[in-house]
């Protein structure tokens, strides 16, 4: 206790240099907090773009529809499943599509293509579509058009107005067949999906294969990347008792499947698996800096101290106690030091959290097309905040175990001298 | 005199000026290691991609990139083909035929997009040959064989030495279909690719198109992938019937992804410097409060402020310029021994190496990077000395002489 | 000498007559498949047939009248049910076009639509384009007799050429032996596991000739779903003009 007292007392008898140390630790945690939480930022943005463009973070199907995409694998519309989505307050957005492989013809040009049956103000939401489009205007709910992908639309050789047909495989071997006018034209960034994509909006969908009331697939987009797994415990939960075909014998909720953008994406997953690693090595670069900065401090006080430690062990304190004493204050230190680094970058963090920092230039314009917002914005994550402060303390703590190497080393005359 | 007198207060205090010195070297290592291993990261992404199935630069018949028509030949492609290998800047080039047609297995069928190579030039090209998991990338002289994707050989559920027939419109516009033996079965770091993408000799599928000799497709290999944007707009010039498009061009998300790369780097060098500057002041004002008495007597017996305030700007700028240079050559040093061994990034990710597939980047640094992130540590690194500076000037010397 | 000549004769002449019967009467296993194949396919006609595609959740009906020149042309009209009636396909040796009445067009099948299946059914439009032919592709070896559904049928193993653009290692098909006809064919994959069974079944004579008119295709492997096709009338030997089977024409088919 007495220690502790004297520790407390020597920190205080030079304010000076207390608040250096104090400082040069705040410094190290709010850099370290900074840069972590923009990286994760970045990522989660990169993530977030990506599924809004296509999969979202999570899917819903009739078990076995993601590895054979057969119409025949659809579900039925279910209220009390989609309540039970608009209820749980991480699923920010749901999105429902009824997609199927079909022919779109024109004249003498065919073409195999993906025609997906959408709610057209949620799909807006999730994927802005509408922002896509080039010429005509968007689908309105009860729209009897289609939009189609421009460059689909080139290889038909049709534009707004003209008619195309399309025809196809429709549910329980139905033939699928509907003339429908083009009421616009989106273009998307991926060449591929330019070629091959057109929508139509649900009724339409299910009017064309006729399926009644069904979907292929709902995507969910949720407030946050880290709740991805927790919503899809929830999901799978909830859905025990639920059934997505009705009359089908099963209420076990087992003929549902719910996928979370890993399984659907694992190109995606492993580029960011592989950003976190790098992520690691990043860090770690800038701990070896924060190490520097702060060994650098801790040495200089050490050093603008030796006359008091030389007075001190020369009227008999001894070695192990006084060098106890000082890592004792430098623990203080960098204690003080992070709760207010941790406390001084939650407002920094805030402010570019909500002004984001803007790029310019070709690639922030490349980079609209393909739904990404040229921004580059932190993340909130407090836990990011915690685990950056405690390994910035960390390395302030090792380093200051170097006093009880230098005190123990002291050569009383020397010190005195100095 | 103030030189001597500054660089005689270096060498006094050993440790004070080691750890300033250190710091800046640090500083401009850590800089600098960043922006190499950016690089090395970047590159690694771009070439993976590029290796896989983009090269720098692809040639096609304008009338190819519409719907793949058989008939979308390159008009004397056989000669464009031969011209390229000689170009210099051409590492390797392959000719292929491509065609959309249907593979089908006795369980079931699936859409992909049939490539006819020539392996031996292919082998330069794409890295697909080395990404061979089963069974080889094509015995010379066998006839009809086919290399397909693992992913793909599990949906027909077919395996090594398996038949497969392909159907495809031939040139003629008549469908065709022929049997295939699969020889080997590849695995490549992109699934989609691998389930759609199947590869035969260049001779077997161009005997059922009818083709002949004539080429689809000219994939291009550059020495130095950077000049593909003008390489590329030479051959525009040399061969104006051609359209002649470059991986970014070919694939726009992959550019954009590294973009991202560029802008993030900027971010975390900012950081980084940010970090050292505040470690060098807070280093530095130590080491001025420790200085109290010496700076107290040296006003007291004389010197000007504006001396001494130089006195210590001066002591940092040479401190600086011993540090830049341990920097740069621990830079080197690091640099190139990561160069060579890479830096395996599944060591620090669980998943990664999980996944099986080896993430190595290895460090890249352009020369033309030394001197801007070099200038910016020693700018840095002054600017910190500033504030103690100023700071040194404020004791008074009656106070500071007796200070204990 | 006369005597002993003429006793060797009636000797030898039974023998003669019963060994050269013998070879004449054994066809080689290619001539078979030959007969049978064009027995089935052979000449032109107009069928009518009901089309069942049954699975385990619901079974869908549909009638279609067929018009067929050789193997090569063919009209087929959807008659039933209402919705889908109009309906028609044409095909012309590889193309198949199809005409929908509610969208009024004529749409060609591009080649990827091959492996698709046709109508829902478990036959797919490859299957209706018969790229191969059992005859030319394959060899042939009888592999023994059995009797199916009352009938003596040879069963004839058949393993396809190397060069064949074939996915099955082996067609078992057994053979009436009577009228030539397919009774049942068997198709096995590389690991000699059983993938599709095409069953015929409920021979009767129809429009002047005897044909199974229950045909079947049936997965293995996937219970409770199979295709059948009941032939319901024929008529055969009449005559088109090339000119029937046209897109311009297709749409005046009733």
């Amino acid at each position: 206790m007495m220690y502790l007292q004297l520790a407390w007392r020597n920190m205080w008898r030079s304010r000076r240099r207390t608040f250096i140390t104090i400082s040069s630790i705040f410094f190290a945690v709010l850099f370290a907090i900074l840069m972590r939480v923009m990286m994760i930022g970045i990522f989660d943005k990169m993530i977030a773009d990506t599924v809004s463009m296509s999969t979202g973070y999570i899917q819903v199907h009739h078990s076995g529809y993601w590895e054979n995409k057969s119409i025949d694998s659809t579900f039925e519309e279910n209220p009390r499943l989609l309540e039970m989505l608009n209820s749980n307050k991480h699923i920010t957005a749901w999105n429902p599509h009824l997609e199927s492989f079909a022919l779109a013809s024109s004249g003498e040009r065919t073409k195999g293509i993906l025609v997906t049956g959408i709610d057209p103000e949620k799909e807006n939401l999730i994927s802005r579509l509408s922002e896509k489009i080039q010429s005509g205007r968007y689908l309105g709910n009860k729209d009897s058009g289609i939009l189609l992908a421009q460059g689909l639309a080139e290889y038909l050789n049709l534009m707004v107005n003209d008619t195309v047909v399309l025809l196809g495989q429709g549910y329980q071997g139905n033939m699928a067949a509907g003339k429908y006018c083009i009421r616009g034209i989106a273009k998307l960034p991926i060449p591929q999906m330019n070629k091959s994509m057109a929508w139509l909006p649900m009724q339409g969908s299910r009017d064309f294969l006729n399926t009644g009331a069904r979907y292929t697939s709902l995507s969910l987009m949720v407030s946050d990347r880290t709740q991805v797994d927790a919503v899809k415990r929830y999901l799978l939960n909830q859905i025990k008792g639920m059934s997505p075909v009705s009359g089908s014998g099963r209420a076990d909720g087992l003929d549902y499947e719910i996928m979370t953008w890993q399984e659907m994406l694992p190109e995606l997953d492993q580029l960011f698996q592989a950003k976190m690693a790098q992520n690691v090595i990043m860090s770690g670069i800038l701990y070896l800096v924060i190490a520097f900065g702060i060994f650098g401090t801790i040495l200089m006080m050490l050093n603008e101290r030796m006359h008091e430690f030389g007075i001190l062990i020369a009227i008999g304190m001894k070695k192990r106690i006084l060098a106890g004493i000082v890592v004792l204050e430098l623990i203080l230190m960098s204690l003080t030091g992070t709760f207010l680094g941790i406390a001084g970058a939650v407002p920094l963090v805030l402010y570019f959290r909500f002004h984001p920092i803007h790029m310019g230039g070709d690639w922030a314009r490349t980079a609209e097309k393909f739904n990404f917002s040229p921004v580059l914005q932190p993340s909130v994550d407090f836990r990011h905040f915690i685990i950056q402060g405690y390994a910035v303390l960390s390395i302030a703590v090792v380093l200051s175990l170097y006093a009880l190497v230098k005190i123990n080393r002291l050569k009383t005359i020397n010190a005195l001298n100095s | 005199m103030l030189f001597k007198i500054a660089w005689r207060n270096i060498w006094r205090n050993k440790m004070r000026s080691i750890v300033v010195l250190s710091s800046v070297a640090i500083g401009l290592f850590a800089g600098m290691f960043m922006i190499a291993f950016f690089q090395g990261l970047m590159k690694q992404e771009v070439d993976n991609a590029i290796e896989t199935q983009l090269s720098h630069i692809q040639l096609h018949n304008p009338a190819f990139a519409e719907d793949k028509e058989v008939s979308a030949l390159i008009e004397t492609g056989g000669f464009i083909l031969d011209q390229l290998r000689k170009n210099e800047a051409v590492k390797a080039v392959s000719g292929r035929v491509v065609t959309g047609g249907m593979i089908t297995s006795s369980s079931t069928a699936a859409g992909v997009e049939i490539h006819g190579i020539v392996s031996g030039d292919e082998k330069n090209i794409s890295s697909v040959a080395g990404d061979v998991v089963e069974g080889v990338y094509f015995n010379p002289g066998k006839k009809n064989e086919i290399v397909i994707g693992q992913q793909l050989a599990k949906k027909l559920a077919v395996k090594l030495h398996s038949k497969i027939v392909l159907t495809f419109q031939t040139k003629s516009g008549e469908l065709t279909a022929g049997s295939f033996r699969i020889a080997g079965i590849f695995r490549s770091r992109n699934s989609a690719f691998d389930q759609t993408t199947v590869f035969t000799a260049f001779d077997d599928l161009a005997l059922l198109l009818g083709t002949g000799k004539e080429i689809h497709e000219i994939a291009v290999l550059l020495k130095d992938g950077k000049q593909a944007d003008s390489l590329a707009a030479g051959f525009k010039k040399n061969y104006p019937a051609v359209q002649i498009q470059t991986w970014s061009e070919i694939e726009p998300e992959m550019a954009m992804l590294t973009g991202l790369m560029d802008q993030m780097m900027y971010i975390i060098i900012g950081i980084i410097l940010l970090a050292l500057m505040f470690g060098i002041i807070n280093t530095m004002l130590m080491a001025v409060l420790e200085r109290q008495r010496e700076f107290g007597m040296l006003m007291a017996i004389g010197m000007n402020k504006t001396r001494v305030f130089f006195m210590v700007i001066l002591e940092s700028l040479m401190l600086t310029c011993l540090g830049l240079p341990a920097g740069i050559f621990l830079t080197i040093g690091c640099v190139q021994f990561f160069a060579k061994k890479g830096i395996d990034l599944s060591a620090f990710s669980e998943a990664l190496s999980q996944l099986g597939f080896s993430s190595i980047v290895y460090p890249q640094l352009q020369q033309s990077m030394f001197l801007p992130v070099t200038l910016m540590t020693a700018f840095t690194a002054l600017l910190s000395a500033i504030y103690p500076a100023l700071k040194a000037l404020k004791f008074k010397p009656a106070v500071a002489i007796h200070k204990l | 000498m006369k005597k002993k000549v003429l006793v060797l004769c009636s000797i030898l002449l039974p023998f003669a007559i019963v060994f050269t019967s013998f070879i004449s009467d054994d066809p080689s296993a290619k001539d078979i498949v030959s007969k049978a194949e064009n027995n089935a396919k052979g000449l032109s006609s107009i069928m009518e047939m009901t089309i069942q595609i049954v699975r385990p959740t619901w079974t869908r009906s549909m009638s279609v009248k067929a018009w067929s020149k050789g193997e090569h042309y063919s009209l087929m009209l959807v008659t039933a049910p209402a919705k889908d009636a109009g309906t028609l396909f044409l095909k012309r040796v590889r193309e198949i076009w199809n005409w929908v009445p509610s969208i009024e067009r004529v749409v060609k099948l591009p080649p990827s639509m091959m492996a698709q299946s046709f109508m829902g059914t478990d036959f797919t439009n490859d299957d209706l384009v018969k790229a191969s032919s059992r005859i030319d592709d394959y060899t042939h070896r009888i592999a023994g007799d059995s009797v199916i559904q009352g009938r003596k049928c040879w069963k004839i193993e058949m393993i396809p050429l190397p060069a064949a653009a074939v996915v099955w290692s082996k067609v078992s098909m057994w053979i009436d032996q009577k009228d030539y006809l397919e009774l049942r064919i068997e198709f096995y994959d590389e690991d000699n596991k059983l993938v599709n069974v095409l069953q015929c079944s409920d021979v009767k004579t129809i429009g002047g000739r005897i044909l199974p008119c229950k045909m079947e295709m049936i997965p293995a492997g996937k219970k409770g779903q199979e295709t059948v096709i009941l032939y319901n009338s024929a008529v055969f030997n009449t005559t088109f003009s090339d000119d029937f089977f046209t897109t311009q024409n297709m749409k005046k088919a009733k």
